[in-house]
């Protein structure tokens, strides 16, 4: 019906229509409390905004994406440890690693997702922190538009199916399902670990009466004593992500592959920082409360 | 004759013998009985299938079976159109088994309109699995809704080859997280849509635009596969053209029931006058309670089905009471086989209705239409409606409720002293001869499509090709919402592009969701029933006795904030009834036109009503105790609406009938929304209308669409209002009625009233039909374009 020029109201209404139901709804419910970034009307620039990005660009079977790959320096010393006590481990982490005998430093991969928000939508990033010649690496594949991401999760995938021992935050039931899901979505078999083991429950398990709670945050600021920068909240992630797509915003990109990126070491440190023995920890607990 | 018949003719003739009989029987129409129709399928089912059936009971199939089974065989979509209890479930159910006993790893998704009609048919299909010798070990059929907990979720998501759901779980909770359901989609053979029929109107075209998207999804995940959809339906009009406008394909229809049914009586019953002067009426609510009495005593089960929640709490209550009175031990039991149905009752206690009458220890139901749609709750030989419920389908539909395959079945319809209620007792015939309405959906309304494309955005890129499924305003759609930057174009894919969750903001009927809790304050703050935020301010105001399954309870307070009504058990002998105001305020005009004499507006208006008093009613008499002032905050739904204020030259002519122009307007009004679905696609139940005077100091006319901001209708109306009253007056001068009727002037689907008892409104009177007439011939006298008129009555037929 709104095929003919004269209802050319019509469509307007239609439009009218699309952004009322939406801020009467806004009104009703407490998840977009917030207002996102404010709307411009401008003509959408072409959405790859490569040039000011670091990286460079790759190309797989599923399309071109950017890898951006940098050495890291960090101490991997506690694998030894692992390796020797891991009977004096937590049955649910001995469990994790039952599939792995002898863990060597080139099974490791740290890895940490940033999306879209919650399950369904898009992700745009993957960071791994890998173990290469005795040194750190840390690899992000970015989807620069929408249109990538199938080939960054192919090329993630791949690096990631060669690691048997994932190390996450909260990655057993958020990143781990997440980018299952994703590589469902463009027809690829997920990559299965040997074992996963999540540093959010690890430390729970060894923290949860000690700290006021076990947000990565807390855990860096408390556990391994570093102090961060403010950098984009990460309810705010998606938003930027949106706005570099449709804007080219670069530096609210480069602001969160630097977060993934200090996500990242921030998990190898935590690693190291983990107490293994079980009993030892519960002394620990005993005097913190005495 | 049979037993059943003669008991049937038996109770017939102790009612018109009854010393207080006053010939209320106007009508007995006899439908005779039907033969089975069996037929065999080829090549016939397999081996374990025919055990199956034969374990089932079942040792032929039905002529409609065979041919629905047929057609899936032949990878046809196809609707089957038959009776209450022919067999529908078994007859989509056979082909489905018959591709799991080949490929165990098939998946078959079956939709239902309510979770009531998905327990009851998950329930049905674990008893026929159960008889299988290998499917009952591999197959997992399972539910996905509101309801089904946590750890459920995953093992049916993960696993289950039948899963069954409805509409708004798919729309919410399956299609945005498809990649989850990936093994569902990948290895989808069937999709069934039970009872298509009550996917009409909004609540249709919200629908369509799912299945759409459904169909987008599965063929993501398996391009080269096809799923077969099995529809079934009610009676209506046009149930093939139906289930295509629905799923966007061909159908093919089954519509010959091979099911044998016994005959039928089907009774007209008017309450006698109970005064010289004939003004008033013997309530239809009592007369129904007697009636129903009589049955249960002599063991005819029975269903009586009601307009209202109240009404079904009250006749239960009044029967209860009457058979408790009677002598004998038999009749205090009977009390006990009898109980209400509701929607409001916790889901708990729905189910143990329902399987207390499908075992046959409920000899007697009292239900709102929650149980039309095909809940399996057994045969019953009789059922009673109380009041016209509003389509001549749903009267057919709850009539079919009673009957069993071989034995005579009663039907009664009692009617209200409403007009139009009366009018269908004095004209039998006119029901009897009337086709059932058709469902009309529109899947091309643009404001619906606009919402699901958003959605589907999200789902999945859109891409330039999907015009075919959206149809053809699909590119124009798609350049609209990259004006909103809501999706982006890359690489000629146009993604989803906002942090939002559209499917949140999409909702696919014009009911609330929101739910407001009844708890018993003298039992700790128990749960005992819900309501819908609408309603909770007209079932559940301060002081208002709220009826729960016979008993009385006092509403001490209505807690808006919390969404909790507080209530206490008392012994109460009135009732209350909510007296409702309703207005409707123009707030912004967005244009006018003229054509001849007559202006007409498009405006934003606001349509707000509000529960002002209560009224108490003493039971059974309904005599008036009291009323009492409330001071309840408005409800109001911001849309649009049609005005017309008749010229002082369409007015003049309408004077010297001696009939007050607010009801010569009110049968145009009437007429509209008949003509509506015709003219907007849509259900009369998704549009109002309002003549007051309020706004412009004339008698004034409003059409507004019954959903926040519009969705069309009203402007569609706007745009070809010279048609609309030519439409208006072309079926009130054809109509063969003597002075008004429900087919021309008389039924206008007002707001329904959904919590007050019919018996104590009175209805509203039949408009005068030569008044409006003559209204809108005055209206059209000057440049009519008669040519184009006809032009779309013949296009949409007669209504």
């Amino acid at each position: 019906m709104i095929s003919e020029d004269p209802q050319r109201k019509s469509k307007l209404a239609v439009l009218d229509a699309l952004r009322n139901r939406r801020k009467t709804f806004r009104k009703q419910t407490s998840l977009f409390k917030k207002e996102n970034s404010p709307r411009r009307t401008e003509k959408t620039p072409s959405p790859i905004h490569a040039t000011e990005l670091p990286g460079r660009e790759e190309k797989n079977a599923l399309g071109t994406f950017l890898r951006w790959e940098q050495p890291l320096r960090l101490d991997f010393n506690w694998l030894k440890d692992l390796n020797q006590k891991r009977n004096e481990l937590w049955p649910q982490e001995q469990n994790a690693l039952e599939a792995l005998p002898q863990i060597r430093a080139s099974d490791l991969l740290f890895f940490d997702l940033e999306t879209c928000g919650f399950a369904g939508t898009p992700l745009f990033l993957v960071g791994c922190l890998v173990v290469h010649a005795g040194e750190g690496r840390l690899v992000q594949f970015l989807a620069r538009h929408y249109g990538e991401e199938a080939a960054v999760v192919l090329a993630a995938s791949d690096l990631m199916g060669r690691h048997g021992l994932w190390i996450s935050f909260n990655g057993r039931s958020y990143d781990s399902p997440f980018f299952a899901d994703r590589c469902r979505l463009f027809g690829l078999e997920p990559p299965q670990p040997l074992g996963h083991l999540d540093l959010l429950h690890a430390s729970r398990r060894r923290w949860k009466h000690d700290l006021p709670n076990c947000r990565l945050g807390t855990l860096e600021r408390f556990i391994l004593g570093l102090k961060r920068p403010p950098d984009t909240p990460g309810s705010q992630v998606p938003a930027h992500y949106h706005e570099f797509v449709k804007k080219g915003e670069v530096s609210n990109i480069l602001s969160i592959l630097r977060h993934n990126a200090q996500d990242l070491k921030s998990l190898a440190l935590l690693m190291g920082a983990l107490p293994l023995h079980k009993q030892k920890q519960l002394s620990q607990r005993m005097n913190s409360r005495g | 004759m049979s037993t059943a018949e003669e008991t049937i003719q038996s109770v017939l003739e102790t009612l018109k013998h009854d010393p207080s009989y006053q010939n209320q029987l106007c009508h007995v129409e006899h439908i005779p009985a039907r033969e089975a129709q069996h037929r065999d399928v080829l090549p016939p089912l397999s081996q374990g299938l025919c055990e199956t059936l034969s374990r089932y009971g079942v040792n032929q199939l039905y002529r409609h079976q065979a041919e629905t089974i047929s057609h899936a065989r032949a990878k046809k979509n196809v609707v089957t159109v038959t009776g209450t209890a022919s067999g529908k479930t078994l007859a989509y159910l056979l082909p489905i088994l018959e591709t799991l006993e080949q490929d165990s790893g098939a998946t078959a998704l079956l939709l239902y309109p309510t979770k009531a009609l998905t327990q009851d048919q998950l329930k049905a299909m674990g008893r026929l699995l159960a008889h299988h010798p290998s499917l009952s070990q591999s197959v997992l059929a399972g539910s996905y809704d509101g309801d089904t907990s946590g750890s459920a979720r995953r093992k049916i998501r993960d696993e289950a080859n039948l899963l069954l759901t409805n509409p708004d779980m798919l729309h919410r909770g399956i299609l945005p997280y498809h990649a989850k359901w990936h093994r569902l989609f990948k290895n989808l053979r069937y999709v069934v849509i039970d009872e298509v029929h009550s996917y009409r109107g909004i609540f249709g075209s919200n629908v369509g635009q799912v299945l759409r998207r459904l169909q987008r999804i599965q063929q993501h995940y398996a391009p080269s596969a096809k799923p077969v959809f099995l529809a079934s339906s009610a009676t209506i009009q046009n149930p093939k053209q139906h289930a295509e406008a629905l799923v966007g394909a061909p159908f093919e229809l089954v519509d010959q029931d091979g099911a044998p049914r016994g005959p039928k009586t089907f009774c007209f019953w008017n309450p006698p006058y109970l005064d010289r002067a004939q003004m008033e009426r013997k309530s239809g609510n009592v007369e129904a309670k007697d009636i129903l009495v009589q049955l249960m005593q002599r063991g005819i089960a029975s269903i009586v089905f009601t307009k209202a929640r109240v009404v079904a709490e009250l006749i239960y209550r009044y029967a209860r009471g009457t058979l408790l009175e009677l002598p004998g031990l038999t009749n205090t039991n009977l009390s006990e086989r009898l109980t209400p149905y509701r929607g409001g009752y916790l889901p708990s206690d729905r189910r143990e209705i329902e399987r207390r009458l499908f075992s046959g220890e409920l000899l007697g139901v009292i239900s709102t239409n929650a149980l039309e749609l095909g809940i399996d709750i057994g045969s019953l030989d009789a059922s009673i409606t109380v009041g016209f419920p509003g389509t001549i389908a749903s009267l057919w539909q709850q009539a079919g409720r009673a009957g069993r395959t071989h034995t005579a079945a009663l039907t009664l319809f009692i009617a209200y002293n409403d007009p139009i209620d009366q009018y269908l007792v004095r004209h039998p015939q006119y029901f009897f001869e009337q086709t059932p309405e058709s469902a009309v959906i529109d899947t091309e309304n643009p404001y619906i499509l606009a919402s699901h494309l958003s959605c589907a955005a999200f789902e999945l890129p859109l891409r330039s090709q999907e015009s075919e499924l959206f149809g053809e305003t699909y590119p124009e759609l798609i350049a609209l919402m990259k004006d909103v930057e809501d999706v982006v174009e890359v690489d000629g894919k146009t993604f989803w592009s906002s942090p939002e969750f559209p499917a949140q903001s999409v909702s696919l009927r014009t009911i609330s969701d929101n739910t407001y809790s009844i708890v018993d304050v003298d039992e700790k703050n128990k749960v005992i029933g819900t309501v819908d935020a609408i309603s909770a301010l007209e079932l559940v105001y301060p002081e208002a006795i709220y009826l729960h399954r016979g008993e009385t309870f006092f509403v001490q307070e209505l807690d808006l904030d919390k969404k909790l009504a507080r209530v206490q058990k008392i012994e109460a002998d009135y009732y209350t009834q909510p007296v409702l105001d309703a207005s409707i305020k123009e707030n912004n005009l967005k244009e006018q036109q003229a054509s001849g004499t007559e202006t007409v507006r498009l405006i934003d208006a606001t349509v707000t009503w509000a529960t002002t008093m209560l009224k108490k009613l003493q039971f059974g008499s309904m005599d008036s105790i009291g009323y009492k002032n409330l001071d309840l905050p408005p409800q109001h739904l911001e849309t649009v609406a049609l005005a017309w204020t008749p010229s002082p030259k369409a007015v003049s002519e309408v004077f010297p009938l001696g009939v007050k122009v607010s009801d010569a307007l009110s049968g145009v009004r009437n007429l509209a929304i008949t003509i509506f679905p015709l003219l907007a696609m849509c259900d009369r139940a998704d549009v109002g209308g309002i003549v007051n005077a309020s706004n412009t100091g004339k008698p004034t006319l409003y059409l507004y669409d019954r959903f926040p901001g519009g969705l069309g209708f009203s402007e569609r109306a706007y745009e070809n209002f010279t048609d609309l009253l030519q439409a208006c007056l072309k079926l009130v001068s054809t109509c063969p009625c003597e002075a008004g009727c429900p087919s021309c002037v008389g039924l206008a689907t007002l707001r329904p009233p959904i919590h007050q008892d019919p018996d104590a409104l009175g209805g509203y009177p039949i408009p005068d039909k030569h008044a409006a007439t003559v209204l809108l011939r005055g209206a059209l006298r000057g440049p009519v374009k008669s040519e184009e008129f006809s032009s779309f009555a013949s296009r949409n037929g007669s209504p």
